[in-house]
């Protein structure tokens, strides 16, 4: 049984009143602390019992986020490994309150700390192009811009959503000159650009970035062109399931997003196929902008190894929301 | 004069009511024609003129449009030649008539023949990625699926005027297994696929084709993909123009047809709406004519079988002197 605030929390991420990906993760992780602190568990095995039930109603309120179970799985680690040795209810509940605050003071800092080292990476003349909406990449711009840099950001409209639409409008607000076009249109301007920025919705160990559709031809068109390709990614959003060799499965979200059900019924018998994320080779990745730093795509490792020290197959599946892709 | 049916012409392209280099040539040809006929013009002299102004202004419809620009060459070309030889006005509104059904038949064979040979490159089970909207792609597909060829074919919905959903709907029409699929999705169905086909709205001398925003991209990934890029041109889309550095000229469209008059007209921002883009003769594998299948790089071969003078560029000597010597053999 949750406590109350913790059952509210796991309620507005389940309605979604709780969204994006550092909201859900540290959310999740409050509602972790909260039941640590009100445990009344007897022994060492009744609180571990308590906290893994917790986690458990938490994982299921929204399957499909990254950022959630590497949140739970963050302080449950650092708690299970100290289970084993801890003496009493009050030394691992300090354990799980520390780890849980560490975690939260981390990802609610984090888009900052990207957006300050990001912002490093621009010079004054810069072209910029990025795609889909990304709170980690419109923070290095913003950055850049606050620091005096003057440049500007070709921004995809990013069907089916239009989540372009977003960025543009927060980043004309903050001042920058956007200049919006299709995703076909990218590679007709690459040649204009000098750095592509965009977020992730996942790294995987190898350093690939899954993001919105349409990122790989992005990042493609601008390797082809040598126009370096940044992705700004919290820690969060590195799987660690990838290092066991999960795949991250590709959700295909739902037909009315492609086209309206009226104008299907007017063409006929086909089919529609909506695959909302797509996976980037590291090849095509310069860097990768963390809050702890910039690392190579080939770097992905060192950070799922701090962040989440040896893990085990058995501790990684205990621990997870997402489906991952049986193959 | 610039006559009612070319203006109508013009005003319908301009209103995307047509889609598809083919279909506009036809339209502006046949608009030629009937101007042409219903002229009033009292010498010969005066009759090519007008032939020529309203031919200029056709092809400023769609300038990166190379058939158009073909041909309404061609029918100049042959009016030209016919008054230099003492035509009256009554013989070369024959030869306008003549010159202009003649040009749009060759097209409309030419797609059966493109048709034909691109057909004999599919194969039973091939998983087709296809982009905008292709008379000559249609023809192929159709023609494969009549030969019991059963194809799946992946078809974007081709941002922004989306005429992806009509090539859906002539396939589904046909019994064709038909995907419709946003245009950023083409890098993740790639590795399903066997091959690429988009057709041309022009094919440079070096191979290079112009083609619907969007299709740059795609012949790139399916390259990295080591899937097989087509591309259905007749060789009436190739230029001669760019034979002499002319480049085709890419039009951008409205800003309306990617934000709504709301978002639009905001400070600090702007829409930038290419219609065509540039695919280099590297991610190309093969142009597939109605005179058979040439890889990019024998596009100059094509090139120089371009029949007429130039008459719609700037002034080139080496250019007039090249088509007019290949004319003469």
């Amino acid at each position: 049984m949750l406590p109350d605030d913790a059952v509210k929390i796991a309620d507005g991420i389940r309605d979604m009143r709780i969204r994006g990906a550092g909201q859900i993760a540290r959310s999740a992780v409050e509602a972790l602390e909260i039941t640590a602190r009100a445990s009344k568990a007897s022994d060492v095995k009744e609180f571990m019992d308590e906290l893994t039930d917790a986690s458990q109603t938490l994982l299921r309120t929204r399957p499909t986020a990254v950022s959630l179970p590497n949140g739970i799985r963050y302080v449950m680690h650092r708690v299970g490994k100290s289970a084993e040795t801890a003496k009493s209810v009050d030394e691992l509940r300090n354990i799980s309150v520390e780890a849980a605050e560490t975690f939260i003071e981390n990802a609610k800092t984090a888009v900052q700390r990207i957006g300050e080292i990001g912002a490093r990476r621009i010079i004054d003349g810069d072209v910029l192009l990025t795609h889909c909406n990304s709170s980690a990449a419109i923070s290095v711009m913003k950055n850049a811009w606050a620091s005096g840099k003057k440049f500007e950001v070709f921004v995809t409209e990013t069907r089916p959503r239009f989540q372009g639409h977003i960025t543009a409008t927060t980043l004309r607000k903050a001042g920058i000159p956007v200049t919006m076009i299709l995703d076909d249109a990218v590679r007709y301007f690459m040649q204009e650009v000098d750095k592509v920025i965009v977020g992730a919705d996942a790294i995987t160990a190898n350093g690939a970035l899954v993001n919105k559709i349409g990122t790989s031809m992005v990042a493609l068109a601008a390797h082809e062109a040598k126009v370096k390709v940044y992705a700004a990614a919290e820690t969060y959003k590195f799987s660690p399931e990838t290092m066991i060799g999960d795949r991250v499965k590709i959700e295909e979200r739902d037909q009315s997003e492609v086209i309206s059900q009226k104008e299907l019924e007017h063409i006929g018998s086909i089919k529609i196929r909506n695959p909302a994320f797509d996976v980037t080779p590291p090849e095509y990745i310069d860097l990768i902008i963390t809050e702890w730093g910039i690392i190579p795509p080939l770097g992905a490792i060192l950070i799922l190894q701090d962040v989440f020290g040896v893990i085990t197959a058995e501790e990684l599946h205990e621990y997870q929301t997402y489906e991952i892709e049986e193959d | 004069m610039i006559h009612k049916d070319v203006l109508s012409v013009v005003e319908n392209v301009r209103l995307r009511q047509m889609r598809g280099g083919t279909v506009i040539t036809h339209a502006a040809l046949s608009a030629l024609r009937s101007t042409s006929l219903a002229s009033t013009a009292t010498s010969s002299k005066e009759f090519v003129a007008n032939v020529e102004e309203n031919a200029k202004y056709l092809r400023k419809i769609r300038a990166a449009s190379i058939p158009l620009t073909n041909g309404l060459r061609y029918v100049v070309s042959d009016v030209q030649r016919a008054a230099d030889q003492g035509a009256t006005v009554e013989e070369l509104k024959k030869v306008v008539s003549d010159s202009a059904v003649g040009f749009d038949r060759k097209l409309e064979e030419s797609i059966a023949q493109i048709a034909e040979i691109g057909a004999r490159r599919l194969k039973a089970g091939d998983v087709i990625v296809t982009h905008s909207y292709s008379s000559s792609v249609l023809a192929i597909l159709k023609k494969a699926n009549q030969q019991g060829k059963r194809l799946k074919v992946f078809v974007t919905e081709t941002r922004p005027e989306l005429e992806g959903q009509d090539v859906a709907r002539e396939l589904a029409a046909e019994g064709v297994d038909t995907t419709l699929i946003i245009d950023s999705a083409v890098s993740h169905f790639i590795e399903d696929s066997d091959k690429v086909i988009v057709g041309a709205e022009a094919v440079a001398a070096n191979g290079a084709i112009v083609n619907k925003i969007g299709t740059a991209m795609i012949a790139a990934v399916a390259q990295r993909a080591r899937v097989r890029v087509f591309v259905a041109a007749s060789t009436y889309k190739f230029s001669p123009e760019t034979m002499f550095g002319e480049l085709i000229q890419i039009e951008e469209r409205p800003a309306s047809y990617v934000l709504d008059d709301k978002e639009l007209n905001q400070q600090n921002l702007k829409v930038r709406n290419p219609a065509f883009d540039v695919t280099p003769p590297q991610d190309i594998d093969l142009i597939i004519t109605e005179r058979g299948v040439i890889p990019p790089q024998a596009a100059i071969l094509v090139v120089r079988e371009q029949k007429g003078p130039l008459v719609f560029t700037t002034q080139e000597p080496a250019l007039e002197r090249f088509l007019g010597k290949v004319d003469s053999r």
